[in-house]
């Protein structure tokens, strides 16, 4: 469950990071660069006319041209995910969302200063 | 020019006004209005949730949990309320992500129902489905939530960045890095 902490805004992991923490290996990050030309310039698979057409830089025929296993398999990703997209919160699940909304009222800290920023006094 | 009045709070108004001015109902003492912020937010959240997460009632429990926090919160609000509440939601993400694998429980030892898989559906999907599922659960939670943002919510690299608060040049690698990992899990089976 998550947990109650004061500050929404930060993770368990963010507040509690540590270089060595252990957990299970998965795929990390590698150093990462600010600028479009450098993640454009990686190499492997997806080729990179790939990447390109999935960031809608360039059309799926011309990757299809140099790349074209590339391009079947994202194509099947693609469906995949286009379909998760489309998916709503199932009705039981809302209904369930506002029955556990708290009857107690929020608290008010913050209040007249929210009052104030809205109404400009 | 008249304004409409309405008594639905934040109906015809620009969305971070229209959040605003349910954000002051609720803060009011009418806490009804925050169903309104549910209804407005869940769907979008709730496909974070699930698919970085890829179980549904995973996504439920931090929905569930995000709004309660949120509710309790409310009054700390700062600028746009929708991305504050997806930082909450997608917080409780990692966090789950980050206990599950300290705890060596695998993705695939999560017996949760697929939420994706359905009878009359073919069986090549079907296994994309659980395929891309286990692909995923192997990437780390920062590749995870870049790709989840960008292919199945549909983000742009604009917008990711305005909820991150990462550099779009960042986000673009991150989501490179993640479709380098899928595709080499994928492209034996799938290219």
């Amino acid at each position: 469950m998550t947990d109650m902490t004061p500050d929404p805004l930060r993770s368990e992991q963010e507040r509690t990071r540590r270089p060595d923490a252990g957990v299970a290996p998965t795929i990390a990050p590698r150093p990462e660069t600010a600028t479009d030309t450098d993640a454009a310039a990686l190499s492997g698979h997806p080729a990179p006319v790939v990447q390109q057409w999935l960031d809608g830089e360039s059309t799926e025929a011309e990757a299809r041209r140099t790349a074209p296993q590339d391009v079947a398999l994202w194509a099947k990703v693609q469906g995949e995910t286009e379909r998760r997209g489309r998916m709503v919160t199932p009705a039981p699940v809302l209904e369930r969302l506002m029955a556990a909304i708290p009857d107690t009222e929020p608290k008010g800290d913050g209040v007249m200063d929210k009052v104030k920023k809205l109404f400009g006094k | 020019m008249a304004v409409s009045t309405t008594t639905v709070p934040g109906a015809n108004l620009d969305p971070s006004d229209a959040d605003q001015q349910v954000i002051t109902s609720v803060l009011a003492g009418d806490r009804d209005a925050f169903s309104v912020l549910i209804h407005r937010y869940s769907d979008p959240l709730y496909r974070h949730a699930l698919g970085m997460t890829g179980s549904p009632d995973v996504a439920e429990d931090i929905l569930q949990q995000s709004f309660i926090k949120a509710y309790h919160h409310l009054a700390e609000v700062r600028g746009r309320f929708d991305a504050w509440l997806f930082r909450i939601v997608a917080n409780g993400c990692k966090d789950w992500l980050k206990n599950i694998r300290r705890t060596h429980v695998s993705y695939e030892e999560d017996d949760q129902p697929s939420s994706y898989a359905t009878p009359d559906e073919d069986l090549d999907r079907s296994e994309l489905r659980i395929d891309l599922d286990r692909a995923l659960a192997t990437l780390n939670a920062s590749l995870r939530e870049a790709f989840v943002m960008k292919h199945v919510e549909g983000r742009s690299y604009e917008e990711m960045s305005d909820m991150l608060g990462t550099t779009v040049g960042a986000l673009k690698m991150r989501v490179h890095r993640a479709r380098e990992a899928l595709h080499a899990i994928l492209e034996e089976k799938y290219a």
